[in-house]
């Protein structure tokens, strides 16, 4: 008698679960043609959904599905046009002779959502709305290297420049949305940034806007009417799973199609099932160390390019990041860039050898026999800093820390917390830094980490390093627009480097993008570009 | 009764007042910005810009009056990171938090107290060694391992269940496909939080099987089930309402890694994202909600208290 109740109670919890599952199991069985939907899973909740304001990586792979744009880099590190007819040059007349004045032709046949067409109207009112304050875009670059721009027809933008910027045709419009201006041009003001737009917007690239349910998923939907073509993908869903983990759980469980970024530890997981593709792609983000060249110690060259010599970039690379997670980098350009200088590879390979030649050469010996060299009785110890938490970059402070001291250098390692490490950066408190980098298609921004002109905290250069000579090429870069000659100024720029060493690289990074097996055309770029540059041409097999 | 709750109230005002303050200083004394995620190629005249328009460069007691007149008047602000109210936000993710956190606290409560019984009238027995050693287990498994577990188990290798979120993304809503959503992190929340029910039920149960007007309903030759329904179980629910009043504000202000974990979109993941972008004014919003709610929370409690055991009203009139 006491049980009765409790086994009623059972009964009753079992039969709703079977309910439970029941219900759940028709609901996943019904007849309907599936639609070709892919899910993408993404840690990061987009902030908005108009790069304008956007500070997060997702916000930037869901809006390359809804807007257009100018230009985008793709998967060869070529700039493609998006909303051109042709990328403006010297050769083609877009650029003129005085490296000031851009001409830009749109193309006749681009509409927005909602079937207003895009014209040159619509560019210059995103470029106004970049430029004035009052709107708080949060990096009005390049649009502040603009004197004036106009609108000669509606598919001709013209941008006048203040001064002579090389970068401009890559950078103008490349992460910035053209944004439509029947729709916001009452909007903008103090209350832009809060306005209901943000998070639903309007635009004129190959998937419109469906719905975004707050911490869940974004949805988009085919633009039927899209200038290139209607594209593969009849839905494309970005769905939010914060932890890494997670996401990986729903990938092999198969509710998620798509991980953009995965980590490194989970792709053997991944690659051993059918029905998924791991995509591995070197990117352009890079592990580096920085050298303080206004320390006693770091001041000198020798010391520096010693320490090059000490590390072993091709053992990180495969023993510490793991194999295909990283790829050694020799010099800070790819490769795959125009002004890549083979020589500069082969300037600081590992060779303890020369590295003890360059230390004693610099005074540091050891005098006293206890395995540390050293100089007017200071022992040769340096500190190398890095954000706590990231497990690779602290397996690579311990293994410096040992081939150092067999070179007779005392190696600290004091870590901090992400501010922290930036307010070390940014004040000078550091001796070495490592921490990681994004290297652009576009060389232009050496200056600002290099220059002597960009010190923290006005400009990036964290080393403190001072070349008059690379100052004067970077300067000269930033306004030549001549591609053959822009590459011998940045070649020469990475002798520079190569030679004074104000930092060290030590390995690209691998992206890793896992993908259905039946999903062509995902050619994830190796640059910033997000992995939804090319989206109209993916496609499933499987999508009838 | 009525005089001793106003009086609760009338002191909840400057707790809460206090309570604010001590969480917009903790929240500014950590290291880190709104502006952190900027990408380094802003200038920092940028940033110092966005800083301006958004308040941020105003001494922090300034900032805190802002905050506070525009709370005062029912606004809560604006996303520092998303430029949305925040009280839309709040509005949004409830619903979410609600579900998972009130359906996990009734069944853990209703199997906890049910629990607690069971192994306080079979002291020492197997069944509340068995009972006991369970709620050691499942109070000692982090919840975050217990989540990838289940998940990894019921939903990756026997696909019997979703992996997260709150139903199909993209596809209409369907009650069966979000109960079967909804089910694996409520099993969850449910198993670990039945302990603090059954421990708190069962120690207190035998605390009142030993009191004197338990003895003499014995004496009186009632029955069993009537001394313990009528005379043993009203004075021992008394912890359990306490805690309850603790616990029902937790309802509202989410379980930040359970609803990470199983992806969930509620009020806990809204507050560790906004912690993690330092997003101050949803991190506030969030805050005062969950001081009002723990506050009023803990006034329900003893109020109810008062009600359920006689000598709480008695101390009351002294």
């Amino acid at each position: 008698m006491r049980h009765g109740p409790a086994k009623h109670a059972l009964r009753t919890v079992v039969a709703l679960l079977v309910l439970v599952a029941l219900a759940g199991g028709c609901s996943r069985s019904k007849p309907v043609p599936r639609p070709a939907r892919l899910v993408v899973g993404i840690t990061d909740e987009p902030d908005m959904l108009n790069d304008m304001f956007a500070q997060s990586k997702s916000s930037r792979l869901v809006n390359h599905c809804i807007y257009s744009r100018f230009v985008c880099w793709d998967d060869s590190m070529h700039l493609v046009p998006d909303l051109l007819t042709v990328i403006p040059s010297q050769t083609n007349g877009g650029i003129s002779p005085d490296d000031l004045t851009y001409t830009y032709h749109l193309r006749h046949d681009a509409r927005w959502h909602d079937g207003v067409p895009l014209t040159s109207a619509d560019v210059l009112f995103t470029y106004q709305a970049m430029v004035d304050t009052a709107n708080g875009a949060v990096d009005p670059s390049p649009f502040d290297e603009v004197d004036h721009a106009e609108a000669p027809d509606s598919f001709t933008v013209v941008f006048r420049l203040k001064e002579p910027y090389a970068a401009f045709v890559s950078a103008a419009f490349n992460e910035e949305d053209v944004l439509p201006k029947h729709v916001l041009e009452k909007l903008t003001g103090a209350g832009f940034r809060s306005a209901a737009y943000q998070r639903a917007p309007v635009g004129s690239g190959p998937f419109r806007f469906k719905e975004w349910v707050p911490g869940s998923h974004i949805a988009l939907v085919r633009n039927e009417a899209y200038y290139k073509g209607a594209p593969g993908l009849d839905e494309i869903v970005f769905k939010i799973v914060p932890e890494a983990s997670a996401l990986a759980l729903q990938a092999q469980a198969g509710d998620v199609d798509v991980v953009n970024g995965a980590e490194c530890s989970q792709v053997a997981a991944f690659a051993s099932q059918p029905r998924l593709r791991v995509l591995r792609t070197v990117s352009l983000s890079f592990d580096q160390l920085t050298f303080n060249c206004s320390g006693p110690v770091l001041r000198d060259g020798r010391v520096r390019q010693a320490l090059a010599a000490l590390t072993d970039r091709g053992a990180l690379a495969t023993q510490v990041y793991g194999e295909g997670c990283a790829t050694p980098a020799l010099s800070d350009a790819s490769p795959l860039m125009p002004w890549y200088d083979p020589a500069a590879d082969t300037a600081n390979v590992y060779d303890v050898k020369r590295a003890a030649r360059l230390l004693e050469g610099a005074g540091w010996r050891d005098t006293n026999g206890d395995g540390i060299r050293d100089r007017g009785g200071k022992p040769l110890r340096l500190e190398i800093s890095t954000i706590a938490g990231r497990p690779a970059r602290e397996r690579v402070q311990v293994v410096l820390q040992q081939a150092w001291r067999a070179a007779g250098i005392d190696l600290q390692i004091h870590n901090y917390s992400g501010p922290e490490f930036f307010e070390i950066l940014t004040n000078g408190q550091f001796q070495i830094a490592l921490f990681g980098w994004q290297q652009e298609p576009d060389p232009a921004p050496m200056d600002q980490v290099y220059g002597s002109h960009s010190m923290p905290p006005v400009g990036q250069n964290f080393a403190r390093f001072r070349d008059a000579r690379l100052d004067s090429l970077t300067a000269l870069g930033k306004r030549q627009s001549a591609p053959v000659l822009r590459n011998r100024i940045y070649r020469e720029v990475e002798g520079i480097l190569a030679r004074e060493v104000p930092a060290l690289p030590l390995v690209w990074l691998t992206e890793n993008d896992v993908v259905p097996a039946e999903l062509r055309g995902f050619r994830p770029s190796p640059t910033s570009a997000p992995d939804t540059w090319n989206v109209p041409a993916w496609r499933l097999e499987r999508s009838q | 009764m009525t005089r001793y709750a106003l009086q609760r109230l009338a002191a909840s005002v400057p707790l809460l007042l206090v309570i604010s303050i001590l969480c917009f200083g903790l929240l500014h004394l950590a290291p880190g910005g709104p502006f952190d995620r900027i990408g380094p190629n802003v200038h920092p005249e940028d940033v110092e810009r966005l800083r301006r328009m958004m308040g941020l460069d105003d001494p922090l007691p300034v900032q805190y009056l802002k905050w506070l007149g525009r709370t005062l008047r029912g606004d809560l602000g604006t996303s520092l990171v998303t430029g949305e109210r925040v009280d839309t936000m709040i509005r949004a993710r409830l619903p979410a938090t609600v579900e998972l956190l009130g359906t996990s606290l009734v069944l853990s409560l209703v199997a906890g107290v049910a629990l607690g019984v069971i192994a306080a009238l079979h002291r020492g027995r197997l069944v509340d060694r068995v009972v006991g050693a369970t709620s050691v287990l499942a109070q000692s498994v982090p919840v975050f391992w217990l989540g990838v577990v289940a998940i990894a188990v019921f939903a990756a290798r026997l696909g019997w269940l979703p992996t997260g979120g709150r139903g199909t993304p993209g596809e209409k809503f369907s009650p069966g496909d979000y109960l079967l959503h909804l089910l694996l992190p409520v099993l969850v929340l449910t198993f670990v939080q039945i302990p603090q029910w059954s421990r708190t039920m069962r120690a207190s149960l035998l605390d009142v099987l030993g009191d004197e007007h338990v003895r003499a309903a014995r004496a009186r030759g009632l029955s069993e089930a009537r001394i313990i329904l009528r005379h043993a179980l009203p004075p021992a629910l008394v912890p359990v309402i306490t805690l309850l009043g603790l616990q029902v504000p937790v309802v509202f202000t989410g379980a930040a890694i359970t609803e990470t974990v199983f992806a969930w979109p509620g009020i806990g993941r809204l507050f560790y994202e906004g912690a993690l972008r330092f997003d101050y004014w949803r991190l506030m919003g969030l805050l005062l909600v969950a001081s009002v709610l723990v506050v009023g929370g803990n006034l329900a409690a003893d109020l109810t208290n008062a009600r359920l055991d006689p000598r709480i009203r008695f101390q009351g009139k002294q």
